[in-house]
């Protein structure tokens, strides 16, 4: 009974290695997304420009937020997850894996 | 717990035996001072003092207990229960979402990627409840309505609502 429980304040300070490794793998996976993101960016440019069509601003705008939106989610899910333990970590950035899939399909509906 | 210890119950006293060094030892968190001073200090006996301070760390613990365990009040529930309706059908409109893409005939790197993102825009509405309900367990119970509630921001299907694909 003599163990007084003190409720940590776990910031980035407790990330400790296992934690930014973590942290490392998923910005590995969350690459995919970039990836496919900024596939998709080159690829609109390309076919408007194919048609000697302008890239307007709305679309400008629609292609880069898809293509910026796993950084955003990823820093995100670091921030989120930043008092948690691994496990709990790992668990947000999973979630967090789904959600880019999500926003991306509700810009695709967008567009 | 209300029933305070009977100063009758002798079976679980040491009634009349004024050593100090033979007092039950007091859980840590009591009085600090020695058993002697204390009783000189407010007339009553070791034993009485022993026996209050193991009464109040058996509440304290029991109502920590109460705490941790206790039942979720009905609005609680019936608001779980909302969110949770709301996060089925959104995963229903993901689901619906996704029967609506035509397959390509023609496999390519964006064909899959497009498949994948379905599927995890499927999985990403069951995962969110989940995980929310599951990380703020330990916590006050409003962290996991705020986090429901992004959720239920977050994850609406604006492909199924807005008919497309």
């Amino acid at each position: 009974m003599t163990t007084v429980e003190t409720p940590e304040k776990r910031g980035f300070t407790s990330f400790g290695r296992s934690g930014w490794a973590v942290a490392l793998v998923f910005a590995f996976i969350y690459a995919y997304h970039l990836w496919g993101g900024i596939a998709n960016l080159v690829g609109v440019v390309t076919t408007f420009s194919e048609f000697g069509a302008p890239v307007t601003g709305g679309v400008w705008a629609l292609i880069i937020a898809y293509a910026v939106v796993p950084v955003i989610v990823y820093i995100a899910a670091l921030v989120v997850g930043r008092r948690l333990r691994n496990v709990g970590r790992i668990v947000v950035f999973l979630v967090g894996f789904a959600v880019v899939a999500v926003i991306s399909l509700d810009i695709l509906a967008l567009a | 717990m209300s029933d305070r210890r009977d100063e009758d119950d002798e079976a679980l006293g040491w009634g009349g035996d004024d050593d100090p060094t033979l007092a039950p030892v007091k859980p840590a968190g009591a009085a600090a001072a020695s058993p002697t001073a204390a009783r000189r200090r407010s007339g009553r006996t070791v034993e009485e003092e022993a026996d209050e301070a193991e009464d109040l760390l058996a509440e304290k613990d029991l109502a920590a207990a109460e705490k941790e365990t206790a039942q979720l009040s009905s609005a609680a529930l019936i608001a779980y229960g909302v969110l949770g309706g709301v996060y089925l059908l959104y995963t229903i409109g993901w689901v619906i979402s996704f029967t609506r893409v035509e397959i390509a005939d023609i496999v390519t790197f964006g064909t899959v990627t497009d498949l994948v993102a379905r599927t995890l825009a499927i999985a990403a509405s069951p995962l969110w409840f989940i995980s929310a309900l599951l990380l703020t367990q330990k916590k006050d119970i409003r962290w996991t309505f705020i986090w429901l509630v992004i959720g239920v921001l977050v994850l609406v299907p604006w492909p199924f609502l807005l008919g497309g694909k």
